[in-house]
């Protein structure tokens, strides 16, 4: 019985005849949802499943950003190569700081996120020789693609919007995979009780530091795509307001269910480009919403309508 | 007071309230009636993008005026080969990434054909490489880091106005003159401040080998808020004098912290590039606009014109109608932003067409005129050949709401300051950085 | 380095301390009391500097935004928490961050209605302008007064938790709530209370801070993540330890500018991390339970 997939294929179809019908604005602007949802999803593993808020994720995302912009400014114009060092370094970045990080519990876990994040900040803002600082990196070239036998040409917008849609889609899938695995039930376990698992003899904190590190690799991939996107990179990609933007994604689409957080991004990224087109005022916008969910829809509007439709309670985070 | 309501109502009636929308700039006071065909006309869309909002509002209200102006003027006269221009203004916030988003709003969604703005390097800087992706001209009104037609350069950018290795061998020139040898910085921390003091430093050595260039320098961020520390910092290594590159609110606000400490009584002279546009006059004019805080003897280059100057008529007319229109003097930005857009229509008309590539070739050898000056744009860079003034600042109660002036002005001339075009492409080719930089010290 | 310039630094650093301090004490108290981490308290400083603006816009009187604008953020700060927060009380700290943040994007674009998006300055009052001769050295008038202002806060504070009775209800109700329900202390009259207090000294900090730069949108989300540092460094909870905090940043922006410009901000966030992996209560922080 897989018609519950039905909807995804749709979508999935919808979005890659979307050059046929959508105009190039909308493209554009697709593209950068499809970042930002994989930026929201990969946040989740570590939030919704693992349950460990972050207020720091933006450091792996900037990361992800400005090492590969740096490949492509500086060493060699090849996305492969530049998208692949890149999100190593992210990685690695997620080992460091997750190895300190999930020693801490609750709160302190996401000051200590926080704090590192805004280290992070003051680095590449800082260090300017390298990164630019405030001005950041700019005039990121975007060569072809030189994959397997092909050449692809990604200066188009529809090409990058294709490029950007294959990577998400692919790294959706492994997450996928990931989450439905036996480490994902153990994750989830790590969310709901970590103490009794830890009587168990189960190493908690290695869980916790696995998921951390695919979580910061995922969204070092997701920085990596954004740098190309805008063909700039600036310090504000680490600022902690970004680092919120996953967290309020993930909570307004809802935590518990893995594509939920890309309702959250739509949302988000909606009010962002589309509403702030007819009014400045977009945050006010933003806020009332969020504000409106907190007090209203603490699942999130999937989680919201998984309940109406399943009558089953999903839970919300945290407890 | 009666002169600031029929401002607004003015302002209010072409839309000119902050961004968006304008529509087509005063069709209803056109004297010769709408034809048929100028009604029937597909606009010519000019888009732009300037710093609305934040530390530096007042420089992209500026260019807000002056574009709209001259759009008035050009449909009052009939428009661009007969079609009517119509403006429509985005707001950058001092944020390289909006810049990015809104250019791309204003050709994929709203459909610029034409595109002018800018007010701060960063922003502009990550804006240029997205223009080839939209086959669309930028002609840059304000930002002045070189490296936009050095490193980031791409054939739709021009810049009509001098940038600040141009300023920065006018002041070098003055400079000079002085005698003063230890020489210090207290600029914003991002390209524009770095380039400023360099391309200052690198002339006044070159003509001045005996000036010491200090390593004790004050970079506090763009939109800092609170240069007290930096300030403090400055006169504890006692310089003969400081360059500042600081402008908009960020002059404004150091000014008054400055003066607190007694800052303009222990340092003999200092510079400004743009601290000292029309903008900081007002902000720091006291009394109801018959007194100000700044200091007298400070010389600044307005960023490249002072309302005052030149004394021609065209000038002072143009002085005149603006005052009329908007209640202020013009700031630099809405000269220059004023002069892209009769730019564009000169290049457009020569053209005969709106398409991007001949629009461009015409652009690019182009002699032009704005109310001030008249300035030639150059081929393989897309910069001008533009004067530079620089004066210092002298009491002056005549003039309305900001009891100061621009004095003693001097123009330097066009093509002894703009930077030679073998150094430009060379440093295009290599990718080196400007030979400037090593004065910057962060320490 | 001279003494007189040395002085001068010191005092540069123990005025913005003492903004620092306002700030984040009535961060660390609503923490504390009611234990919501508030991220819109940086709005209410913001709004507290715009509102300093308009009133001596308005008036020309300084002293009226000294009175009125921190009242206006307290009233502002009950609203906020009856309507909005309340509901959250003991709902997990995500929900509790995304309210607060919601609620500071709220401010900002009211702000924004209000006051347009051009930058606005404010200037001290006539009589607290100019230099004055401390300790051989000249140095500006208001900013001693913001310190002695500092310093009276902390005063105040300290008599109000310790000497009075309402501050023994505060302290009751932050280390155990059902107790001191049980005592007969209408708990939920008291956290709207305490909020206000929280409310009025973010306010208050946004006054003092409005002369000495400018006052701008950005302000909120800046001032938030500082303060949140000093609270932590501090200790969650406590108010010595958000004195202590804001000491040490107040010093490290003000020598940091001399010694180490590049990199001073990293150690305050440095710092941040030492102490919350080596003592998380923070420096002078008690146990939370």
């Amino acid at each position: 019985m897989r018609y519950k997939y039905l909807w995804l294929i749709a979508l999935i179809i919808l979005l890659i005849l979307a050059p046929l019908f959508l105009s190039k604005f909308l493209m554009v602007f697709l593209t950068e949802m499809l970042i930002m949802i994989l930026f929201a999803i990969s946040f989740n593993l570590l939030f919704g499943y693992t349950g460990l808020l972050s207020f720091g994720h933006a450091a792996f995302f900037s990361i992800g950003s400005y090492v590969t912009g740096l490949v492509l400014l500086y060493i060699y114009p090849s996305i492969p190569l530049a998208f692949a060092i890149g999100v190593v370094a992210a990685t690695i970045a997620a080992w460091i700081i997750g190895y300190f990080c999930v020693r801490l519990d609750e709160i302190y876990f996401a000051m200590l996120t926080l704090a590192f994040g805004m280290m992070v900040h003051t680095i590449v803002w800082k260090w300017d020789r390298l990164t630019g600082g405030a001005d950041g990196l700019v005039n990121i070239p975007r060569p072809n693609l030189n994959f397997l036998l092909f050449q692809v040409d990604l200066s188009s917008i529809a090409s990058y919007y294709y490029f950007t849609f294959v990577l998400v889609a692919i790294a959706l899938y492994v997450l996928w995979i990931i989450v439905n695995s036996n480490f994902g039930l153990a994750l989830r376990a790590v969310r709901e009780n970590s103490e009794r698992l830890q009587f168990v003899g189960i190493n908690v904190r290695r869980y916790r530091l696995i998921s951390f590190v695919i979580s910061g690799f995922f969204c070092g991939l997701a920085g990596a795509l954004f740098g190309p996107f805008l063909k700039s990179i600036t310090p504000s990609t680490a600022f902690w307001t970004k680092s919120a933007e996953p967290v309020f994604m993930s909570l307004l689409g809802g935590t518990k269910i893995f594509l939920a957080p890309a309702v959250g991004s739509v949302i988000f990224m909606y009010l962002k480009e589309i509403i702030s087109g007819y009014t400045e005022l977009w945050m006010l916008f933003l806020g009332a919403i969020l504000i409106g969910f907190v007090l209203f829809l603490p699942g999130g509007i999937v989680g919201f309508l998984y309940e109406k439709l399943r009558g089953r309670k999903l839970g919300r985070v945290g407890e | 007071m009666s002169k600031k309501v029929s401002r607004r109502k003015f302002l209010k009636d072409a839309g000119l309230f902050g961004a968006g929308m304008i529509g087509v700039p005063l069709l209803k006071g056109v004297s010769r009636g709408p034809s048929n065909a100028w009604a029937a006309a597909k606009p010519i869309k000019f888009g732009g993008i300037y710093s609305l909002s934040g530390v530096v509002a007042a420089w992209g209200k500026a260019g807000q005026q002056g574009a709209m102006m001259a759009a008035m003027e050009i449909n009052q006269a009939g428009g661009i080969l007969k079609r009517p221009v119509e403006c429509r203004f985005e707001d950058d916030a001092c944020n390289p990434e909006f810049g990015v988003r809104k250019i791309r709003r204003l050709v994929l969604d709203w459909g610029a054909d034409f595109l002018h703005g800018f007010n701060h390097s960063g922003v502009a800087l990550s804006a240029v490489p997205i223009l080839p992706e939209l086959k669309r001209m930028l002609l840059i009104t304000c930002a002045s880091s070189p490296a936009i037609t050095t490193e980031a350069f791409n054939k739709y950018v021009f810049r009509p106005r001098a940038n600040v290795y141009q300023s920065g061998a006018a002041a070098g020139v003055i400079a000079a003159k002085m005698p003063y040898k230890k020489w210090t910085v207290i600029g914003p921390d991002y390209s524009f401040g770095w380039d400023a003091w360099g391309g200052f430093i690198y002339h006044l050595l070159k003509r001045k080998p005996d000036v010491e260039v200090m390593s004790t320098q004050a970079w506090p961020k763009f939109g800092a808020g609170d240069f007290t520390s930096y300030i403090l910092k400055v006169m504890e290594a006692k310089p003969d004098a400081v360059y500042t590159p600081l402008w908009g609110g960020d002059f404004v606000t150091f000014l008054k912290q400055a003066k607190r400490y007694g800052f303009f009584e222990k340092v003999a002279v200092v510079i400004t590039e743009g601290g000292l546009a029309v903008d900081g006059f007002y902000a720091l004019s006291t009394k109801g606009g018959t007194e100000s805080e700044v200091p007298e003897g400070i010389w600044g280059a307005a960023h490249g014109y002072w309302f005052d100057h030149p004394k021609t008529e065209k000038n002072k007319k143009w002085v005149e109608k603006f005052m009329s229109m908007y209640g202020e003097y013009p700031h630099n930005v809405a000269h220059d932003a004023y002069g892209a857009m009769y730019l564009y229509k000169k290049a457009i008309e020569k053209a005969k067409t709106i398409e991007t590539d001949a629009v461009i070739e015409a652009m690019e050898t182009m002699e032009f005129d704005t109310p001030g000056y008249t300035r030639k744009m150059r081929k393989e860079d897309h910069s001008a050949f533009a004067e530079v003034p620089y004066g210092k600042t002298a009491k002056a109660p005549e003039k309305t709401g900001i009891a100061m002036n621009l004095v003693d002005i001097v123009d330097a001339p066009g093509k002894d300051i703009i930077e030679p075009i073998e150094d430009v492409l060379e440093r295009r080719a290599k990718k080196t950085p400007a030979p400037w930089m090593k004065y910057v010290i962060k320490g | 380095m001279t003494f007189s310039t040395f002085f001068a630094f010191f005092l540069n650093g123990l005025t913005s301390a003492m903004t620092f301090f306002i700030i984040a004490s009535g961060l660390t108290l609503i923490y504390g009391v009611l234990r919501i981490l508030n991220l819109a308290h940086g709005s209410l400083f913001m709004l507290g500097a715009f509102f300093t603006f308009q009133l001596t816009h308005w008036f020309g009187n300084f002293w009226y935004a000294l009175i009125f604008a921190p009242f206006i953020c307290a009233v502002a700060g009950v609203i906020m928490e009856r309507i909005f927060i309340r509901p959250v009380y003991g709902l997990p700290i995500p929900f509790q961050l995304l309210l607060t943040f919601g609620l500071m994007l709220l401010i900002t674009d009211i702000v924004r209605i209000f006051w347009g998006v051009a930058f606005r300055t404010a200037t001290e009052p006539q009589v607290l302008s100019g230099t004055m001769n401390i300790f051989g050295v000249s140095y500006p008038r208001y900013n001693i007064f913001v310190i002695v202002v500092g310093i009276l806060v902390c005063i105040f504070i300290w008599i109000l938790l310790t000497k009075t009775r309402f501050g023994k209800m505060i302290r009751a109700s932050s280390s155990d709530r059902e107790v001191a329900n049980g005592l007969g202390i209408n708990v939920p009259l008291l956290y709207t209370i305490v909020f206000g207090i929280g409310a009025w000294l973010a306010g208050l900090s946004g006054v003092l801070a409005a002369p000495l730069r400018s006052i701008m949108l950005e302000m909120d989300v800046h001032t938030i993540i500082e303060a949140f540092a000093i609270v932590v460094i501090g200790g969650l909870g406590s108010i010595p330890g958000a004195l202590l905090g804001s000491l040490l940043l107040g010093q490290l922006n003000s020598f940091g500018t001399l010694y180490i410009p590049r990199f001073e901000m990293a150690f305050m966030y440095v710092l941040m991390a030492i102490i919350l992996l080596i003592r998380p209560k923070g420096l002078l922080g008690e146990e939370v339970s």
